[in-house]
């Protein structure tokens, strides 16, 4: 900027003065930076004008400063101690409101309300014994608790050598099994008290159409009651697998699952 | 110089031990004016629990606060308030103190913005009121002689000129014609940048110089008309009374 006021020097004395005027707000206040300042001092010496207006600008911010060093009525050391004691009981209010003194008449930093952390504390707990004991509990019953259907479900042993079950709720390829039957025959196993839903029940999806298990062992009962079952489709099982089922997306195995019946197909 | 008295304050207040108030306890005193002690360890010791430390970053900074917060809002009560809420406000937010930063650019930071949010409802709450500094000034009664009730006026006029200004040019103007900080300083106070500032500084005399001009225009022209108006009023009254009589 100083260059830039040197260049208008001489016969351009119009655009100079108006740049100038424009750095004197901040030449009054000595915040320019000591070229600028220089440079602007400089013209001041031959520009009447300028001068003036600085003169101007000075004397206003000369009030300004000078009202700064006033000193109201009732401002006085009394006011300031007063003003202390009234600020370090707000903050210790504060403290107190936020979870009182420490032990040693310290205060401990801000933090929850005591009463307000009890409460998020004993949210939490009940909401924890709830998912516990919705899933611990081993009568509880769920929607896969229990047969889908209101007869025994098929098995493979049921339905002779090479058949495959098909699960209809479950889609062809899925099989599923409880937890506490042993599928080699070594009789019914009860899962462990309280060991939750999740592990009593697995729900187990093949992806391979060869490894599709043959069936799976039912408890002892369920075995002889079924071993009665004719190998034909029961009526009362629905020929259209639901549009929802898992297995649907299957459609090659779907289309022949439908033709013979939707729950029974002969192995290959 | 206007420049350098301000040049004086920034020293006064940057590299000297602070002004502390009478009737503090022994170790909060020792605290306070410990200059080898600085804000930051009085901050960490704060939050480490112990109170007295506290109460000495209280006693340091509650003189700037009430008088950075008076010479923005005008009035003893609103800075008082401003400067009390201020620490509470510092003392709720010590966890989130940057310690890369100075601690009383951060605290001026708390005070002026509660300073300005004050005077902005106020403004709005009740307009431009010329009450509002007439409860600042000094009692008349206290000063004797022309010199010191000419600087009362004087006083008076700059407080009404400052009032009509945008806060955004008051509180550059207050921090560094008054309180004598940088443009450097200002920037992250008001939380803007080095040339906002500077800009907000340069516009803002301006605007200063132009009200307090008319401010003088209007109070000359107000005691011409005063002094005109002393010997027809007296003559007005008369023919009032006359009338009535």
């Amino acid at each position: 900027m100083s260059a830039g006021l040197q260049e208008r020097d001489g016969p351009q004395q119009g655009p100079r003065c108006e740049n100038v005027r424009r750095l004197l707000p901040l030449f009054v206040g000595d915040d320019l930076d000591r070229s600028m300042a220089r440079a602007v001092s400089g013209h001041l010496v031959d520009c009447v004008k300028c001068r003036g207006e600085a003169a101007g600008l000075q004397q206003s911010q000369k009030a300004l400063v000078a009202a700064g060093d006033f000193v109201p009525a009732g401002v006085d050391e009394t006011m300031f101690e007063d003003l202390h004691d009234r600020t370090m009981a707000a903050v210790e209010a504060e403290v107190v409101a936020a979870g009182g003194f420490e032990g040693d008449g310290s205060f401990a930093s801000p933090r929850l309300p005591l009463l307000a952390r009890g409460l998020w504390a004993a949210a939490a707990g009940l909401l924890f014994w709830l998912g516990w004991w919705s899933v611990s509990q081993p009568g509880s019953m769920t929607s896969f608790d229990g047969a889908p259907f209101d007869r025994p479900v098929p098995t493979a042993r049921s339905l002779g050598e090479g058949a495959e079950l098909v699960v209809p709720w479950s889609g062809r390829r899925a099989a599923t099994r409880q937890l506490g039957y042993s599928p080699d025959g070594d009789g019914y196993q009860d899962a462990a008290e309280g060991s939750g839903m999740m592990l009593r029940w697995n729900l187990r999806s093949l992806e391979d159409e060869d490894d599709v298990i043959g069936g799976f062992e039912g408890p002892e009962h369920l075995v002889d009651e079924l071993a009665e079952v004719p190998a034909e489709v029961p009526a009362e099982v629905p020929a259209e697998v639901p549009a929802e089922v898992p297995g649907a997306r299957r459609s090659s195995g779907r289309a022949k699952s439908r033709a013979t019946g939707g729950n029974v197909r002969e192995n290959r | 110089m206007a420049a350098r008295s301000s040049t004086a304050r920034l020293q006064q207040l940057q590299h000297s031990a602070p002004e502390l108030p009478g009737g503090l306890p022994r170790d909060v005193a020792e605290l306070a004016g410990a200059t080898e002690i600085s804000d930051a360890e009085l901050v960490r010791r704060t939050l480490a629990g112990q109170e007295d430390p506290f109460a000495a970053l209280v006693a340091r900074y509650q003189k700037r606060a009430f008088w950075i917060a008076f010479h923005v809002l005008g009035r003893v009560e609103d800075a008082r308030d401003v400067a009390q809420e201020a620490f509470v406000r510092l003392f709720r937010s010590l966890e989130r103190y940057d310690w890369s930063r100075s601690f009383y650019t951060w605290f001026y930071r708390i005070v002026m913005n509660l300073a300005i949010d004050s005077l902005r409802k106020r403004k709005s709450a009740r307009g431009k009121n010329l009450e509002d500094h007439l409860g600042a000034l000094p009692d008349a009664r206290e000063h004797d002689g022309h010199a010191c009730l000419e600087a009362r006026e004087r006083d008076e006029q700059v407080w009404q000129v400052l009032d009509q200004l945008d806060p955004k040019f008051r509180a550059v103007l207050v921090l560094r014609d008054i309180h004598g900080l940088s443009c450097r300083e200002i920037a992250p106070i008001l939380k803007v940048t080095h040339a906002t500032a500077r800009w907000r500084l340069h516009r803002g005399r301006i605007y200063f110089r132009e009200l307090w001009e008319r401010s003088i225009e209007r109070d000359e022209a107000a005691r011409t008309d005063r002094g005109a108006n002393g010997a027809g009023g007296a003559g007005d009254i008369l023919t009032s009374e006359e009338f009535e009589a």
